[in-house]
């Protein structure tokens, strides 16, 4: 990894939220780009600290803490971005809790992978009725979509935001990624999503499968 | 002797005796039910704690744990109005949403660190508590034990209502960026259980007490072990005190994958007894039992993300049968769902466990084909 590069990336794994400005500031005057910046440094720092929390270095704190730094991160890089062109068209996730369901941890941990990796997140919150999550692929035009469920029972809710895709012919639009503690790979082909995702740190491996990115 | 008071007799002995490791007539059950079907089946009475007393009777269960039932059956809701009853919070600043019997904090007045700090909760006044509590506790005993069950004293922990509290996100946060606030929330809110705990203690009020801390997702510890043995652990420690000196067997709770830390709650915080063994997070009770059977009550085991929701009666019966076959030779046993009976679970599911309880608990157990 480049030099400059790299101060950033220690900044977000080792959860150094004071030295971003100065690592930012030293990044761009050693000719970094932000599209750089964010494309390679704050996508390996994030798989870095994605590592962590598989091996149980890192807790949720951690990734909350780890999500926090790369806010700064971005925030630091804004006055930097003003005039350059995008290299890349935004990738936007749509991601919520389903309808009856009101647990958001896995959820926000997703996010934080999610951002991390540059993608622009849509978080609908909790509760959220199928047809708002239709109304919300269409009016940001999604790559893809993440329902999350803690609880059994509001699992058909998932079924119910596929048929409203299909309904509304959005379904072969977006890549549909279900997760949460009662899902599994079985349920989620039943479902006819396309990805089933176990943790939040896999999100976006199985992203850039499904969207057909390559590592 | 009435025969209910009998009945109470007879609960109560059942569940001291498999506290204290020995085989009573059979394996007690215990559970937590939040299933909006069995109250309107069993629960006819319009006041919500003798609707609680009467599902409770009627399914079949010996013990329950303390509820909150000041408001309605919506525990959440219940936490709030003690946090302004005794800590000062506002309830016209917070916004609570609630949905087919289930609250959450839809908004709090503060979304960021330095929001937090002006809007810290106030340290409990002890004498305001015990004024308020010791009769809602007698008289919630008192209900349940006129239908001959046991109730069982509990609590959330401090962790748990500090993250109830300021949402997890926020605290997380806070763990970094203002760790001296993460204290003094967890400060107050230790005190606010160590109250309640010393009140059931000194009061002679029921053999154990239920102690919730939710430190584990399914896949792990959502917290550092470094986090929970500096800033978590010590303060349970401190709630436990006045039980275990009075001889009140102390059940902790956590959902979700403990492998981790059980050696450390069972040797170091010396916690009696573990709820609810969560199948689905690879909590194997026959482990647990091989391991640490002689000295941790366990309670509960019966998965309520999967088999209670979806299997056939057969599959429920078999379950049930296993997991007595695994976890109750020599007592300390109380069966029991790996949470609670949630609204996904058909009601004849749940009755058919507790009769499988009742059927194949019977000591001396029999032997599994």
């Amino acid at each position: 990894m480049d030099e400059p590069i790299q101060g950033i990336i220690d900044c977000i794994v080792e959860l150094n939220l004071k030295g971003v400005e100065s690592a930012v500031n030293h990044a761009i005057s050693a000719g970094a780009t932000p599209n750089e910046i964010i494309r390679k440094g704050i996508s390996q720092a994030a798989k870095e600290v994605g590592e962590r929390y598989e091996k149980s270095v890192y807790f949720l704190p951690e990734l909350v803490m780890a999500g926090e730094v790369i806010k700064a991160v971005m925030r630091s890089l804004e006055p930097h971005m003003a005039g350059q062109a995008e290299t890349a068209p935004k990738r936007v996730f749509v991601i919520g809790t389903v309808e009856g369901d009101i647990h958001d941890i896995g959820k926000n941990l997703v996010i934080i992978f999610l951002r991390g990796h540059g993608y622009q997140v849509h978080d609908l919150g909790v509760d959220v009725p199928a047809e708002r999550y239709v109304e919300a692929v269409k009016e940001t035009k999604a790559l893809a979509l993440g329902l999350s469920a803690l609880l059994t029972t509001t699992l058909p809710e998932m079924k119910n935001v596929i048929q409203g895709l299909r309904a509304a012919g959005l379904r072969d639009r977006v890549k549909v990624l279900v997760g949460g503690a009662p899902v599994d790979e079985s349920f989620a082909r039943s479902i006819g999503a396309d990805a089933y995702c176990k943790d939040a740190s896999q999100v976006t491996s199985i992203l850039s499968d499904l969207l057909g990115e390559g590592g | 002797m009435a025969s209910t008071e009998r009945r109470y007799i007879e609960t109560l002995e059942r569940f001291t005796a498999t506290i204290n490791f020995e085989e009573p007539d059979r394996v007690p059950t215990w559970d937590t039910l939040n299933n909006e079907e069995l109250w309107r089946r069993f629960g006819t009475s319009s006041d919500p704690l003798k609707a609680a007393v009467e599902t409770h009777r009627a399914v079949g269960i010996d013990v329950t744990r303390f509820y909150w039932w000041y408001s309605g059956f919506d525990w959440f809701r219940s936490k709030i109005i003690d946090f302004s009853r005794f800590m000062g919070l506002r309830p016209d600043e917070w916004e609570m949403k609630t949905k087919a019997g289930t609250s959450w904090i839809n908004k709090r007045p503060f979304a960021d660190v330095e929001g937090l700090r002006e809007h810290l909760p106030q340290p409990p006044d002890e004498d305001a508590v015990a004024a308020w509590y010791i009769p809602f506790f007698q008289k919630t005993i008192r209900a349940f034990a006129e239908k001959g069950l046991v109730l069982v004293g509990g609590l959330e922990a401090p962790l748990t209502d500090a993250y109830t509290y300021a949402g997890i996100d926020l605290l997380g946060k806070a763990i970094y960026l203002a760790p001296e606030l993460v204290t003094q929330l967890l400060d107050t809110f230790e005190k606010w259980c160590r109250i309640r705990a010393q009140l059931w203690a000194e009061n002679d009020l029921g053999p154990a007490f239920f102690v919730g801390e939710d430190i584990a997702f399914g896949s792990g510890l959502m917290f550092s072990p470094n986090f929970l043995k500096a800033q978590v652990f010590p303060r349970i420690a401190r709630i436990m005190q006045p039980l275990k000196k009075r001889g009140v067997k102390v059940i902790f709770h956590s959902d979700g994958a403990l492998h981790s830390i059980i050696d450390y709650l069972v040797k170091e915080l010396r916690i009696d007894g573990l709820n609810p063994i969560e199948p689905a997070a690879g909590m194997d009770v026959a482990k647990i039992k091989d391991e640490y059977g002689e000295r941790l009550i366990l309670v509960g085991n019966i998965d309520v993300s999967r088999l209670l929701p979806s299997a056939n009666p057969q599959d429920v019966e078999q379950a049930v049968r296993n997991t007595v076959a695994a976890a109750a030779p020599g007592g300390g046993f109380c069966l029991a769902s790996s949470s609670e009976i949630h609204n996904a679970i058909p009601v004849e599911n749940a009755l058919i466990m507790y009769r499988a309880a009742h059927k194949y608990g019977a000591y001396p157990l029999p032997r599994l084909p």
